[in-house]
């Protein structure tokens, strides 16, 4: 799906070689390590990088943004909300490279509410909305963009726990239902652990670690990552991970 | 959410535009219409000054809607990033060095504005591109005092300029929309039409741009073309008006701020609002100026810099 050969971005990444099939795959790794702007680079945003990026086996430099948009969703860390905008017009948003009737994408704005149980949200003004309900709309949002690999900049990090559990039910099944690659940044290792299929750990600008979830239950890497001590527990099939203080 | 008064807003901005042009047509001295004289004034002052105000204004409007949304700053509009006063400077520098030779069409104050502003749009590009990564208030920051030097220089024009030369950049630099007949109104159609066709080309990617670049760039808006097609075009018509009526301030600050207001966010909506708000508030403006004083009429410039200032001071405090 992503192939990254010798990435070096600014003095922010520094050799980057990875390959991201499909699945949920977790990014994690101490602030400032690079996630956010490994994410920038893959979904196109940060252009002035040396080396070769390739989503699904094209180029990113040869790709138009509508040609991306409708292969690669990302969804920011933050989204600035400073004027009044309906759900629905926010969402409309996210069919900007298809071109279609109205009536097909208000069809797929539904469908995509539907599946985040927020149908009444339609008409609401964005504007006013929580922090959890507006990450939840930014779910929505990357469903309705319909593409097939999406980047999520830690995307439940208002909800709380029970949403955020729900959040990750959905994941998964969207993942699993429609084939979908997700790479999510995310801080919560609880999550991170029980859901993703895959975990890259970056440190200081590089990948440090690519492994199955397994890998990750080893104290020793998780304190390489962080540099802190953990505590790893599996409980009713769960894994718990907190940081030992 | 919009819809609702749709109707009825359009209703009042298009009644205040029939009021601008009524008061426009008929402010000052009383024409007899039996009279050939009061005829020709009448085409050939008051209409094609009304035509002239509305075309001006609508330019300016659109302007500053489109510069609003590109920087995602209300206080973004072609006057304080500087490209009316590069303009300006241009024009006054063929004011006062106009060489001996004429070219087909253009006057060489329209040539010096086009210049003028695409120098400062040069110079608004290259900070940036310097401060990409920086808040955007820095690029306003910089038309500010890319607005200070021009003023400096177009002083110096003056300073150094003989008393006809000088006298004619003084009043020029006011704004105005004094004119002897249709002329300058054909001249400034075009670039109407060419501001018109690319704010509403672009209203779907100008609406997602309004929430931030990321954002525009991850649903496909290919942002940095967008900015740049706009940078020049505007710039273009923008140096137009300013060839033609010399700096007329605030209207691209003022007039899409409070329809965004009224109208909401959406470009299609907007820019038509705009080019009726627009077009109807400078013509409004020169009208007043006209009738503030029964015995001399004041450049419209100073009446829209008065307004725009006070609203410029209030939307600061208001910060």
């Amino acid at each position: 799906m992503i192939e990254i050969t010798d990435l070096n971005y600014k003095e922010i990444l520094n050799n980057i070689n990875v390959k991201i099939e499909s699945g949920i795959i977790g990014l994690i790794g101490a602030n400032g390590a690079g996630k956010s702007t490994l994410v920038k680079c893959i979904s196109g945003i940060n252009k002035n990088y040396s080396g070769e990026i390739f989503i699904k086996g094209k180029n990113l430099k040869n790709l138009s943004f509508r040609e991306l948009a409708t292969i690669l969703c990302y969804i920011p860390q933050k989204t600035f909300i400073n004027y009044d905008i309906s759900v629905r017009d926010f969402l409309f948003f996210s069919r900007y490279s298809y071109n279609e009737n109205i009536k097909n994408c208000n069809n797929i704005i539904n469908n995509a509410l539907e599946k985040i149980n927020m149908q009444n949200y339609v008409n609401k003004n964005l504007k006013i909305l929580s922090g959890g309900e507006f990450q939840k709309i930014m779910l929505a949002s990357a469903i309705v963009q319909g593409s097939s690999i999406w980047l999520l900049d830690e995307p439940a990090s208002a909800l709380d726990p029970g949403s955020s559990v729900e959040f990750y039910k959905t994941l998964k099944e969207i993942c699993s239902n429609n084939n979908i690659t997700i790479v999510l940044i995310s801080h919560d290792l609880n999550h991170i652990l029980n859901n993703c299929d895959n975990i890259i750990a970056m440190s200081k600008g590089t990948i440090i670690k690519k492994s199955e979830v397994a890998t990750f239950l080893d104290k020793n890497i998780l304190k390489e990552v962080y540099n802190i001590d953990f505590l790893i527990e599996k409980r009713q099939d769960k894994f718990i991970c907190i940081p030992s203080i | 959410m919009y819809s609702v008064n749709l109707n009825k807003k359009f209703f009042l901005l298009l009644l205040f535009l029939g009021f601008s042009i009524y008061f426009g047509l008929f402010a000052g001295d009383k024409l007899d219409f039996s009279n050939e004289n009061d005829i020709a004034v009448f085409f050939n002052f008051r209409l094609s000054r009304v035509l002239l105000g509305f075309f001006a204004g609508t330019i300016l409007a659109l302007g500053g809607l489109s510069f609003q949304t590109i920087f995602q700053n209300e206080l973004a509009s072609p006057y304080t990033l500087g490209i009316a006063s590069g303009a300006s400077l241009g024009a006054a520098f063929f004011i006062k060095f106009q060489p001996a030779f004429r070219i087909p069409y253009f006057s060489w104050e329209f040539v010096g504005a086009f210049s003028g502003a695409l120098l400062s749009l040069i110079f608004i590009k290259s900070v940036f591109a310097i401060k990409r990564s920086d808040s955007r208030f820095t690029i306003l920051l910089a038309g500010i005092a890319f607005n200070f030097i021009c003023t400096s220089m177009i002083m110096v024009l003056q300073y150094i300029g003989d008393i006809t030369h000088s006298f004619k950049l003084a009043r020029w630099t006011m704004g105005s929309l004094d004119l002897l007949d249709m002329e300058p109104v054909l001249k400034m159609f075009p670039f109407f039409i060419i501001v018109i066709y690319v704010v509403f080309s672009y209203s779907r990617e100008l609406d997602i741009m309004l929430y931030g670049n990321e954002l525009a760039h991850t649903k496909g808006v290919d942002v940095a073309k967008i900015e740049n097609r706009f940078f020049i075009l505007i710039s273009i018509a923008v140096g137009a008006v300013v060839s033609i009526c010399g700096p007329i301030g605030f209207i691209g600050l003022m007039v899409p701020h409070i329809l965004r207001l009224v109208f909401g966010y959406k470009h299609n909506i907007l820019g038509i609002a705009s080019i009726i708000g627009g077009g109807a508030f400078l013509v409004f403006c020169d009208a007043l100026s006209r009738s503030l004083f029964s015995t001399n009429q004041i450049p419209v410039g100073i009446v829209t810099s008065l307004l725009g200032a006070t609203f410029f001071l209030y939307m600061l405090l208001k910060k």
